[in-house]
């Protein structure tokens, strides 16, 4: 087996271990049927249907990319890779590079974010569809564009935690900062409106952009570019921390 | 005699000025080499240099000719490592805690987990979680590890930490047979000096984050003397070199 391989492995197996992202993954799926739920008897009460069924995916997924996600990802990173030197002592004396442990981790949890989103779309295209009506193939389209580009905004703070995470010994101190580096980012948004284009929180609704389609061309293209270049930069600087460690 | 670890003036400094200092020492395939010296002399410090845990400021280590620097994967697939307490994941039984390091070597099948297991007498509780072990129990399972890959050199530190009796006199067969049999290079840090006596082909004393003095124990035992003894006295004279200077 590739070493490559075996440690995506181990780091899934390790992830998937863990009572909480069990919990998680129930609480994904849990989301959007209860959200149909409530629609139904809100529907049903007052005759008031405040978001359509073709809504419920994409209320969902705002839901899950403004606070939801990126909490979990903050809580995984926090756990995986601030710097335990007992927990990262287990696989430093293999015959692995440090980096292809860095990058399985990152690949472990970043695969784990995108089960959290194609559960969600699943459930809530069910959820619309059960509790409401089927919502048509160009609604189902829209959904899957939508959760496929929200993804990308998710793998740039997977990245910028695990920048951070390697400034920390522990799983706390790591876990609260990104949780205020994410408040800030979005508290800048408010604060600096012409500048809001460098906080990563800009793009958290980034798949609406998309949405828009050619009219935003210009900002899709600079979206893109930010997201990319920036989630790069953070990836090596916290693989450059990873690999030179002492234990 | 094949070299199995050659380490070549071997530095690292911490920042608050300790480490190690130009140590050089080489190890052939079969023998068993103890380190002994005082709390914070360096011990830990150089077997984590040489399995890579710590980046050397000077010097060279090379497993069975691969250089751990420039050739890391190749050199790690001859090296098993038991450094200070053993890392293992608590939520994991003892056989899965071995199967996610197996899957870091193509040699190494279920076979040859299990028979690890049974060599440091884990076999009845592989099934178990390790939260519920006892320390000795993480210990034989950190040994386990260390001798999964069948490798042809082990680091041991301080290998019989938290071992009850029965548990000591089972490594040190273990560790016997292995150098014996399996021609199996063995490094062990400990301060249990009749242990070492006992276990060891060579011993050397680090001091002060450097090597000074190597001898077989053969040799210091035809000297009329323990090891504990020789140690004393080396000790001693380091003291009464380092105040006349």
């Amino acid at each position: 087996m590739s070493n490559w391989k075996g440690a995506i492995q181990n780091e899934w197996d390790i992830l998937w271990k863990k009572k909480t992202t069990k919990f998680f993954v129930g609480f994904t799926v849990l989301v959007p049927i209860s959200l149909g739920w409530l629609l139904d008897k809100v529907n049903l009460s007052f005759g008031l249907l405040p978001i359509s069924s073709s809504g419920i995916p994409l209320f969902t997924l705002a839901i899950l990319i403004s606070a939801y996600l990126p909490l979990l990802i903050f809580m995984l990173v926090s756990d995986g890779l601030t710097f335990q030197p007992q927990v990262l002592k287990a696989f430093f004396l293999r015959p692995i590079h440090r980096y292809k442990l860095y990058c399985a981790r990152i690949i472990a949890i970043a695969g784990l974010i995108a089960i959290h989103l194609g559960l969600a779309l699943f459930t809530s295209l069910l959820s619309g569809w059960m509790f409401q009506e089927w919502l048509g193939w160009e609604a189902v389209r829209e959904a899957f564009l939508a959760y496929g580009l929200s993804f990308l905004p998710l793998l740039l703070w997977i990245t910028i935690a695990s920048f951070v995470a390697q400034w920390f010994r522990s799983q706390t101190g790591a876990m609260i900062s990104l949780i205020l580096i994410f408040t800030c980012s979005y508290i800048f948004l408010y604060i600096n409106p012409a500048a809001s284009a460098f906080s990563p929180a800009h793009y958290n609704d980034w798949h609406t952009l998309v949405s828009a389609g050619a009219s935003a061309t210009e900002s899709i293209l600079y979206g893109t570019s930010y997201l990319f270049s920036t989630g790069f930069l953070f990836f090596l600087i916290g693989l450059v921390m990873f690999e030179r460690r002492n234990i | 005699m094949i070299e199995v670890l050659e380490a070549k003036h071997v530095t690292v400094r911490y920042k608050n000025k300790r480490g190690v200092h130009d140590i050089s020492l080489t190890l052939r395939q079969g023998e068993i080499f103890g380190l002994v010296g005082p709390n914070g002399a360096g011990k830990t410090t150089f077997l984590k240099a040489v399995c890579g845990l710590l980046r050397l400021g000077a010097g060279e280590v090379k497993i069975c000719g691969q250089s751990i620097h420039t050739n890391y994967e190749k050199a790690m697939l001859h090296m098993g490592c038991l450094i200070e307490s053993p890392a293992l994941y608590e939520e994991f039984t003892a056989h899965h805690n071995l199967l996610l390091h197996s899957r870091f070597y193509n040699h190494v099948d279920r076979e040859q987990i299990e028979a690890v297991l049974d060599q440091v007498g884990l076999s009845r509780s592989k099934s178990e979680k390790v939260k519920n072990f006892s320390q000795g129990m993480k210990q034989r399972l950190g040994i386990a590890s260390a001798l999964l890959s069948k490798p042809k050199l082990i680091l041991l530190d301080e290998p019989t930490n938290g071992l009850d009796v029965d548990g000591v006199i089972q490594f040190k067969e273990l560790i016997r047979s292995l150098s014996l049999d399996s021609q199996l290079t063995i490094l062990i840090s400990s301060h249990q000096m009749f242990e070492l006596e006992s276990l060891c082909h060579r011993v050397g004393i680090i001091y002060d984050g450097e090597l000074i003095g190597t001898n077989e124990t053969s040799d210091i035992t035809k000297m009329n003397q323990t090891l504990e003894q020789w140690y004393i006295e080396q000790i001693r004279n380091q003291r009464d070199d380092a105040a006349y200077v």
